[in-house]
C-alpha cells in the first residue's frame, strides 16, 4: 500500500454524518418538516408554503453553513499545514479582520441602506486589500515569520479602524447593528448571499485542496521541500490567495465566526495520523459538519434574543481547548 | 556528476565560501570537513540548488542546476540538513514516503517497495509503524536517511547524519554509505568525526575559513598541518585491519584569539 494515500474512512464518515445532518437540518425547525415532505419538495410538488420555507429559507442557510463552515475548516487546515503550527487560524493573515473592516464601513458609510449586498461586497474587497497589504508588507521573498507579523499588524490596524467607526457610530443602533454582524450569523440570508460567496469559495478551496502534496513536504521543513522539487513561494502565495478568497467570501456573507478554522483542524488531526494533505477534505467536512450543528443550536434553543452563531461555534471551542490543555499536561506528567 | 565551478557563495552581504571548483562522481563517497562555521552546510545547501550562489555555477550532467526544473533535480539528487525535523506526527513509513514527492504518479506498489528498501538499509523496517516523535535522536536520524534513500538518488547530499548516533550505527551509517557508493550513488557528507572521515572516504574536501584548503584521498588531506590550521589540533594515528586510524588528540593554543 502507499503510504502516502488515503484511506477513506474518516472522509465517508464525516461525509455521511453531514448528508444526515443536512436532511435533519432541513426537516426540523419552527415547522418541522417531515422526510416524505422534503422529498415531495425536492420533485416540485407538495404544499406550496412549505415548499417555501425550505427552498427560500432552510435550504439557503444550510447551503451557507457547509459552505463558510468547509471554508473555514479547510483554510484553517491549510495555513497550519504552511505555517507548520497547529494554534493557527485562517484569519492570522488579515483576512478576517479586513473582511470585517470592509463590511463595517459599508455599515458605517450608509451604502448598506441604499443597496442590499453592500455589506458583502465590502467584507470581499476588504478581505482582499488586507491580503494585498500584508503581502507587500512581508516582500516577494517574505519568510514566513514576515509573512505572520505582516499579518498581525494588518489585523491590528483593521481592529483598531472597525474599533473606530464604531466608537463614532451615528447613533447606539446603528453601532449594535455592526456589532451583531460582527459576531457572525447564518440567519435572513438568501440565495443571493449562497451564489455570492460560492464561487469565490469554490475558486479558494480548488487552491488550497491543491497544495495537499506540498503541504505534506511543507512538514519537513521549506529547505527540505524545496530539495523535494516544490517551489515554495508559489506554494506559499496559493494558500495566501485561496484562503484569502475562501475565508473572505465566508466572512462577508456571515459576519466573523471564530474557532472553527482554529479547532476542526486540530482536532481531527489524530484521524488522519497527520498527514496534512489528508487533514484537507477532511477539515472542511468538519468545519461544515461543526458550522451545521452550531446554527441548528441556535434554531433550535429558545432564546429571546437571536442567539449569533458565532457565539456558539466561541462558546464550544473555549471548553475544546481546555480539555486539550488536560489532555497534553497529563500526557506529560 | 555534479559540478560546481568557481562558485561562491554570499549570505547578506557576506562571502561564506570563497570561490571554489569540486566535482562528485557517481560512485564515490566524499567526506566535506572543517571546523564549525567553516561554510560546509552552507557550501552543501548551494550545492543542492538551494541557494544562489555569488558567482560562479552548480552544474548537474553538465547542465546549470538552476535552468533544471525542481522536481528534475529533485528526481537525482536527494539533500538531507543538518538536525533534520518533521512538524507532524506522522508515522516514520509515512515520513520516508515524502521522499517519494518527486515521483509522485508512479504505482503504489513501486513506492512501496522503494520504502521498505529504504527503511531497511538504515535498519530501522521494524520502526516503520512508530510515530517519529516517539523515536530517540539516534532512530530519527536513520528515518530521515531512509527519507533520503527512498527517491533511489543519484547523488546524495548529507549533512551531518552521525550526529547523535551511537557507535554501532555510526559504523552502520558509513557502511551504507559505503555501499550505496559501491552501487554507484555519488555521496557527498559532510562531518565532524575525522576517524571515519579517514576510514571510509574515498575523498576528502577540507573547508578552512570558507577556503577550499584541500582535497584528495584522506591520507593526503589530514595532514599533520592541516588538522593544525583547520581544525586547531594534533592527532594519534595507527592503522587497524590496514584502515588509517586518526584520533584528535591535544588542542593547539589558538593564535591571535582566531579559533
Amino acid at each position: 500500500m502507499n503510504p502516502n494515500r488515503a484511506p477513506l474512512s474518516p472522509l465517508v464518515a464525516l461525509t455521511a454524518a453531514l448528508a444526515l445532518s443536512a436532511l435533519f437540518s432541513l426537516s426540523i425547525g419552527s415547522t418541522s418538516i417531515p422526510l416524505r415532505a422534503l422529498w415531495e419538495a425536492a420533485c416540485g410538488q407538495g404544499d406550496p408554503l412549505l415548499r417555501l420555507v425550505l427552498l427560500e429559507i432552510r435550504l439557503p442557510r444550510l447551503l451557507l453553513a457547509l459552505l463558510v463552515g468547509g471554508s473555514l475548516g479547510l483554510a484553517g487546515a491549510a495555513m497550519q499545514g504552511l505555517l507548520r503550527n497547529p494554534l493557527v487560524e485562517p484569519g492570522l493573515l488579515g483576512v478576517s479582520a479586513g473582511a470585517g473592516l470592509g463590511a463595517v464601513l459599508a455599515f458605517y458609510s450608509g451604502l448598506s441602506a441604499m443597496f442590499a449586498y453592500a455589506v458583502p461586497l465590502g467584507g470581499i474587497l476588504g478581505a482582499f486589500a488586507s491580503v494585498l497589504l500584508v503581502c507587500a508588507l512581508a516582500g516577494r521573498d517574505g519568510s514566513i515569520q514576515n509573512l505572520i507579523l505582516a499579518g498581525v499588524t494588518v489585523s491590528a490596524i483593521c481592529g483598531a479602524f472597525t474599533s473606530l467607526i464604531l466608537n463614532f457610530s451615528p447613533n447606539p443602533y446603528a453601532g449594535m447593528e455592526i456589532v451583531f454582524w460582527l459576531l457572525g450569523s447564518l440567519s435572513d440570508r438568501s440565495f443571493d448571499h449562497v451564489l455570492l460567496a460560492a464561487p469565490l469559495i469554490a475558486l479558494g478551496g480548488a487552491l488550497l485542496l491543491g497544495c495537499g502534496n506540498a503541504l505534506r513536504a511543507f512538514s519537513l521543513g521549506e529547505q527540505t521541500a524545496r530539495s523535494l522539487g516544490f517551489r515554495t513561494g508559489r506554494v506559499r502565495m496559493q494558500i495566501i490567495a485561496g484562503a484569502a478568497l475562501a475565508v473572505g467570501a465566508a466572512v462577508s456573507v456571515t459576519g466573523c465566526i471564530g474557532f472553527v478554522g482554529l479547532m476542526i483542524p486540530h482536532l481531527l488531526r489524530p484521524l488522519v495520523k497527520g498527514d496534512p494533505a489528508r487533514l484537507l477534505p477532511v477539515s472542511a467536512l468538519g468545519g461544515a459538519l461543526l458550522l451545521l450543528w452550531a446554527d441548528l443550536l441556535v434554531r433550535l434553543l429558545p432564546t429571546g434574543q437571536e442567539l449569533k452563531v458565532g457565539v456558539v461555534t466561541a462558546l464550544v471551542g473555549a471548553p475544546v481547548f481546555l480539555f486539550l490543555l488536560i489532555r497534553t499536561r497529563k500526557s506529560l506528567f | 556528476m555534479l559540478e560546481a565551478q568557481h562558485l561562491s557563495i554570499a549570505l547578506g552581504g557576506r562571502r561564506i565560501v570563497e570561490p571554489l571548483d569540486l566535482t562528485l562522481c557517481p560512485g564515490e563517497l566524499v567526506g566535506l570537513i572543517g571546523a564549525n562555521g567553516s561554510g560546509k552546510s552552507t557550501l552543501l545547501r548551494a550545492l543542492a540548488g538551494l541557494l544562489p550562489p555569488e558567482h560562479g555555477e552548480v552544474c548537474l550532467d553538465g547542465k546549470p542546476l538552476r535552468k533544471i526544473a525542481p522536481r528534475t533535480v529533485a528526481q537525482t539528487l536527494a539533500y538531507l540538513p543538518q538536525a533534520a525535523e518533521c512538524h507532524w506526527p506522522l508515522t516514520a513509513d509515512r515520513v520516508v514516503a515524502l521522499g517519494r514527492l518527486p515521483f509522485r504518479g508512479s504505482s503504489s506498489e513501486l513506492n512501496a517497495e522503494h520504502i521498505t528498501r529504504a527503511l531497511q538499509a538504515v535498519d530501522a523496517l521494524h520502526l516503520r509503524e512508530r510515530g517519529i516523535h516517539e523515536l530517540s535522536g539516534g532512530e530519527r536520524a536513520r528515518v530521515f536517511l531512509a527519507r533520503a534513500l527512498a527517491g533511489d538518488p543519484a547523488l546524495l547530499l548529507i549533512d551531518e547524519p552521525g550526529a547523535g548516533l551511537d557507535p554501532f550505527h555510526q559504523l552502520q551509517l558509513m557502511e551504507t554509505l559505503q555501499a550505496l557508493a559501491g552501487q554507484g550513488t555519488g555521496v557527498l557528507v559532510v562531518m565532524h568525526d575525522l576517524g571515519l572521515a579517514a576510514r571510509f572516504c574515498h575523498r576528502l574536501l577540507a573547508l578552512h575559513q570558507g577556503r577550499l584548503v584541500a582535497s584528495g584521498a584522506p591520507g593526503s588531506v589530514l595532514t599533520d598541518g592541516l588538522l593544525a590550521e583547520a581544525h586547531g589540533v594534533t592527532a594519534f594515528r595507527s592503522r587497524c585491519q590496514d584502515a588509517p586510524v586518526l584520533v584528535p588528540w591535544n588542542r593547539i593554543a589558538p593564535k591571535s584569539g582566531n579559533a
